[in-house]
């Protein structure tokens, strides 16, 4: 799977294979474009800082991202320490629902309910990305991934999922089929874009009284060593492509029907 | 398979995703894109876990004779909480009040502040300096948000 180590894309592959449709109430909670990336030794935390000026009319809060390091050690005498540095910012929009996240190993950008479209929140990243790019100066990407976090909210207070999901766990017929609760996660190769999924699902407290909530979770990414910004934007097309199937593949008609 | 209702719902995405702020550590590359989401998702499942501990409480909880908040107290935080969230401020810890009442306290470093609702339906903000000095003023509950605002300022949350 070597087709993304330069800037030549098979675009065939954006191809999808299963009808992706568009819905007036898309279930997205959140959308999340992610870049790891490799940066000089010399990148600090304060070139990250002054992205905060660059861009602080669109992200007018600015909060610092900690990294928390625990440490607990058991024998003769029990003891724990833990320590905190900071790894980079998270940058707010002034409606809260953008969110830049810039870090010294990484790009993140997410825009929380309501989502709009694809190609505004493409845009919106490609802009903050150019100004990351410019202050931390990144020599790789070393993973692109694109998660859309879904929450489908069920009318009911028994919901019979089968109805509308067709990913779902599976109890054994001979054992009682009712659920309170349960968080799942499937790794999904993706061989013939040399990607891989992972797919979440849980049920979350209902955002309305007399519903149930599902969050169907879906990360699709592409790891990879030599990848440049050019070729990352066009495997982000492939993988958003690809979690829009993950996610019709999942659902049946019932579920499309909540989104209409 | 049918969903059944509980009380006590289980946690979420504990099992497999870790706090957002572990993203990148030890620098390998992590697993899952860090979802804001998912970060308030567990900061909101952590503080209803401590508030329904505190709901717990009797009188005397802390043998000096305390009583548990009231409900006007819990409706005060309520609003605290809501503004918080809209503000993407995580509130660090939830607790009781010996005076009667509950706090909501942030913590950054050495620095500390707390909001505190009292079962007489009144607010405090409390702010406590690394040395040790603490300011502390009433607030009304129109002022919550600008209360927030100071809290996020003075302690870079």
């Amino acid at each position: 799977m070597l087709w993304y180590t330069d800037d030549t894309v098979e675009t065939s592959l954006i191809k999808p294979r299963l009808q992706v449709r568009h819905y007036t109430r898309a279930p997205i909670t959140e959308a999340i474009i992610d870049f790891r990336v490799l940066v000089p030794e010399s990148a600090r935390l304060s070139d990250l800082s002054r992205i905060e000026i660059e861009i602080k009319d669109r992200y007018p809060t600015a909060k610092r991202r900690m990294l928390v390091q625990g440490q607990m050690s058991a024998g003769d005498e029990v003891s724990a320490s833990a320590k905190q540095r900071q790894t980079g910012y998270l940058f707010y929009s002034a409606d809260g629902k953008d969110v830049f996240q810039a870090d010294l190993d990484g790009f993140t950008l997410s825009r929380l309910a309501p989502y709009e479209s694809w190609q505004p929140f493409r845009e919106r990243a490609q802009r903050e990305w150019s100004v990351y790019e410019r202050f931390l100066a990144p020599s790789a990407i070393q993973r692109v991934a694109v998660r859309y976090i879904n929450t489908v909210d069920i009318p009911g207070s028994n919901v019979d999922f089968d109805e509308y999901f067709l990913t779902i766990p599976k109890v054994g017929p001979n054992l009682p089929q009712g659920l309170s609760g349960f968080l799942m996660q499937l790794r999904i190769p993706q061989p013939d874009i040399g990607a891989e999924a992972i797919l979440t699902q849980t049920i979350k407290p209902p955002s309305r009284p007399n519903f149930v909530s599902v969050v169907l979770d879906i990360d699709v990414f592409v790891q990879s060593h030599s990848m440049t910004p050019a070729s990352a934007w066009e495997v982000l097309e492939i993988l958003r492509v690809r979690k829009n199937e993950l996610f019709e593949g999942s659902i049946t008609d019932k579920a499309r029907r909540l989104f209409d | 398979m049918e969903y059944l209702a509980v009380a006590d719902p289980p946690p979420i995405y504990r099992a497999f995703e870790g706090s957002r702020s572990l993203t990148g550590v030890s620098g390998e590359i992590p697993q899952f894109s860090p979802s804001e989401f998912v970060h308030r998702l567990k900061v909101d499942e952590r503080l209803d876990r401590e508030i329904a501990e505190i709901r717990r409480l009797g009188p005397n909880w802390n043998s000096y004779g305390a009583e548990p908040p009231n409900a006007q107290a819990f409706d005060l935080l309520e609003r605290i909480r809501t503004a918080a969230h809209s503000l993407s401020i995580d509130i660090t810890r939830i607790v009781p009040s010996a005076d009667g009442g509950v706090g909501a306290c942030f913590v950054r470093g050495e620095r500390y502040a707390h909001i505190e609702a009292s079962n007489e339906g009144d607010l405090s903000l409390a702010f406590l300096s690394p040395s040790g000095e603490s300011v502390d003023r009433e607030i009304q509950t129109g002022e919550i948000r600008e209360a927030l605002l100071s809290i996020r300022s003075q302690l870079g949350i």
